[in-house]
Formats: structure tokens, C-alpha cells, sequence
């Protein structure tokens, strides 16, 4: 299973969008895609018509009595998507209230990690979209994951939360003693504006190594998917935004063939 | 490059500290130190025995060697009282001696 996380520390610059755009992408080339919903808002889990409000189970119940460990109770939370092969794992308002309840207690960074050791076998991808703020679940998310994905606004203020995010993750890596890849990628991009432009440039500067060579250019199709319930390539499978996400889907997956065998060769 | 005050800092790295433990296999290693193993690559000289535990954390050593301790079953499963945080304090300089074996 490759497991990406979606993660800023910003809000608003495409996290959600990106988890069903690429989801939607590979459950197009027939992969079984698990999308895992972090955010207490649920936007996640309100894109596919579930409601965050009134759902009885969610990611927020594995957290409890070492049902992350129980595979029937994790697959009992684990809900279907209107696409055949995607799932999700919802979010429920419930999680906003997890950091007071366990953020004290030893190893509860690693839940999510079990959660998907336990179903390591059932799917081929999990995309998990992380809250905005530095927390318990936020820290799940990049504890579990093999490759952090992270979306920025192309305008200044971006820049700020793309620090935190980036200083974030050194200091998890540093915790868990191993390296984790992460790629930058621009979002909202529009070509029109200056400071889109000289927002992508300071990034480039700034991040030589990690920014992918390509943006996410701001695209109306993505409201209208959202509004239709729908994944953007199933609703239009040739527009900007969906194209652009086809070549970073790409890019993702042939930077971890890369490493795998650099890891083999080793 | 923005500047983080070293006290955010130190927080921040206890906090993930305290998530990111994983003592799930610390009481075997300690069953491994106490009953020691005749494999001759387990040992770094005659009557010595290593007990290996994960590197690991970002945030201070003291910190580091609690976790540890708190970690094996045998003090994981006292309440938390005046006692066991004694026994967790006499016991520091034995966890930072199986630590160095890292």
C-alpha cells in the first residue's frame, strides 16, 4: 500500500481537492483507494455525502479501546464512495475534541499507522487529509504515511505556513528517526497575476529540491464536482485542474518507484 | 529562514515525543538483556550484553529516558502516584546506561 498524506498548516490551499482529485484519478487506472478524512470540519467526508454531524462511527473511534488493532470494527467505520473502489474513512465533529482527550497519553501519534498496517493488504493507496493546525491528528497522518504531499497557495502568505509545515515535518522525522520525501506542489495558480508568479518563484528558490515542476492552475471544474459530489476527472476528465493533477499523480508515483528501487539496489 | 524561539521548540518536541513513542517491544528487549542470549553478535565483550532500544525523539534526554521507563510493562501498569514517580526518578541512570547501547 503507498500511503500519501495531503497536509499544510495553512487552510485554503487545496488539501481536499487534491485527496479526491488524485483519488479519483487512481481509482480511474483501477486501483482500491482508501481517502481517510483527519479534519474535524469533515470536508473530506461531506464531499461524499455523509455528514460529519450525524455519522454513529469515524476515524475518531479507533483512537479508543485498541480498535485500531480490531480489523471487523476498523472495516465496520470504513464507508463506500459513489466510485467503485474508492472508500472512506470518515471524520466525525467528535475529532475536534480528540487532542484533550489523548494528546497526553504515549504512542497516540501511531494510531492511524496501526489502523493501516491492519489493512495493508485491502487497499493499494490511502490519501489522507490532514487538518491545518500541528496536533494529534495531524501527527498520525505524517507518522503513517510514506510521502508527505503538500499543497501551497501561490500568494506570500503561503509561504508562511509552507515554513511551519516544512519545519513540522523535520522535527517528526527527527522524533521517528527516519526521512520522509514530501513534494511541494503549487496550487490556485493563476498565471494572470503577479503574485502568483513571483510567489512561485520564491518557492522555487527557496525549495529547490522539493517543488514540483508543474502547478495546479485554479479551475471553476473543481467547485462544480464538489457541488455535483462528483470526482473532477468524472465530471469533466479533460479540464485544467484534472490534467494537472494527472501529471502530479504521475510524478508522485515515479518518485516512489525511484526510491524503491534505490532501496532494493541498497 | 524564520526563527523558533527555543522554548516553542523544546515544547513542541516533547509533545511529539510523548505521541511518537513506541514501546511496543521494549519488554521483550528487556527480557532479551536479563536472560542473556548465547549468540556471540549480541554481546560487545565477555559478560556484556546489549539491549538495544529504537533511537528515538527530537526533545530533551531526560524525557527520552522516561519514556523508556514508562514504556516496560512493569511500571506501565502502576497508577500514576508519589511512588511510581519515585521509581522512575531512582531509576533514571539505569535508563540512560541501556540507552547508550543504542
Amino acid at each position: 500500500m503507498r500511503i500519501w498524506s495531503i497536509a499544510n498548516q495553512k487552510g485554503g490551499v487545496g488539501k481536499t481537492t487534491s485527496v479526491v482529485s488524485l483519488g479519483g484519478l487512481l481509482a480511474e487506472r483501477g486501483a482500491r483507494v482508501l481517502l481517510i478524512d483527519l479534519d474535524p470540519h469533515g470536508s473530506l467526508t461531506s464531499y461524499f455525502r455523509y455528514d460529519p454531524d450525524s455519522l454513529e462511527t469515524s476515524l475518531y473511534d479507533l483512537f479508543f479501546n485498541q480498535r485500531c488493532k480490531d480489523l471487523d470494527y476498523i472495516h465496520k467505520v470504513i464507508k463506500p464512495t459513489s466510485r467503485k473502489g474508492v472508500d472512506l474513512l470518515p471524520a466525525t465533529t467528535a475529532l475536534a475534541t480528540l487532542e484533550r482527550q489523548v494528546s497526553g497519553q504515549d504512542g497516540m501519534g501511531l494510531v492511524l499507522a496501526k489502523t493501516l498496517a491492519q489493512l495493508w493488504d485491502d487497499y493499494d493507496y490511502a490519501l489522507l487529509d490532514t487538518p491545518p493546525i500541528l496536533g494529534v491528528l495531524l501527527v498520525n497522518a505524517l507518522a503513517a504515511c510514506q510521502r508527505l504531499v503538500i499543497p501551497t497557495q501561490t500568494e506570500h502568505l503561503a509561504l508562511k505556513g509552507l515554513e511551519r509545515m516544512v519545519h513540522t515535518l523535520k522535527m517528526v522525522m527527527s522524533s521517528q528517526n527516519r526521512q520522509l520525501p514530501y513534494t511541494i506542489v503549487p496550487t490556485l495558480f493563476d498565471r494572470r497575476t503577479h503574485a502568483s508568479l513571483t510567489t512561485l518563484k520564491e518557492m522555487r528558490q527557496i525549495y529547490p529540491e522539493h517543488v514540483w515542476q508543474e502547478a495546479i492552475p485554479i479551475d471553476t471544474k473543481f467547485r462544480d464536482a464538489s457541488h455535483e459530489g462528483l470526482f473532477p476527472n468524472e465530471l469533466d476528465s479533460l479540464s485544467r485542474g484534472v490534467r494537472a493533477y494527472r501529471h502530479l499523480l504521475a510524478e508522485l508515483d515515479q518518485a516512489q518507484e525511484v526510491k524503491r528501487e534505490t532501496r532494493i539496489a541498497q | 529562514m524564520r526563527h523558533v524561539s527555543p522554548s516553542n521548540e523544546s515544547r513542541i518536541a516533547g509533545y511529539l515525543d510523548t505521541l511518537l513513542v513506541d514501546h511496543s517491544n521494549w519488554d521483550e528487549k528487556l527480557a532479551l538483556a536479563t536472560n542473556p542470549p548465547i549468540r556471540p553478535q549480541d554481546t560487545n565483550k565477555p559478560g556484556h550484553y546489549l539491549l538495544t532500544t529504537e533511537e528515538f525523539g527530537c526533545g530533551n534526554r531526560i524525557q527520552k529516558h522516561i519514556h523508556f521507563l514508562n514504556g516496560l510493562m512493569i511500571l506501565n501498569q502502576l497508577p500514576s502516584s508519589r511512588l511510581k514517580t519515585n521509581i522512575l526518578h531512582q531509576c533514571l541512570p539505569l535508563a540512560a546506561e541501556a540507552m547508550l547501547c543504542d
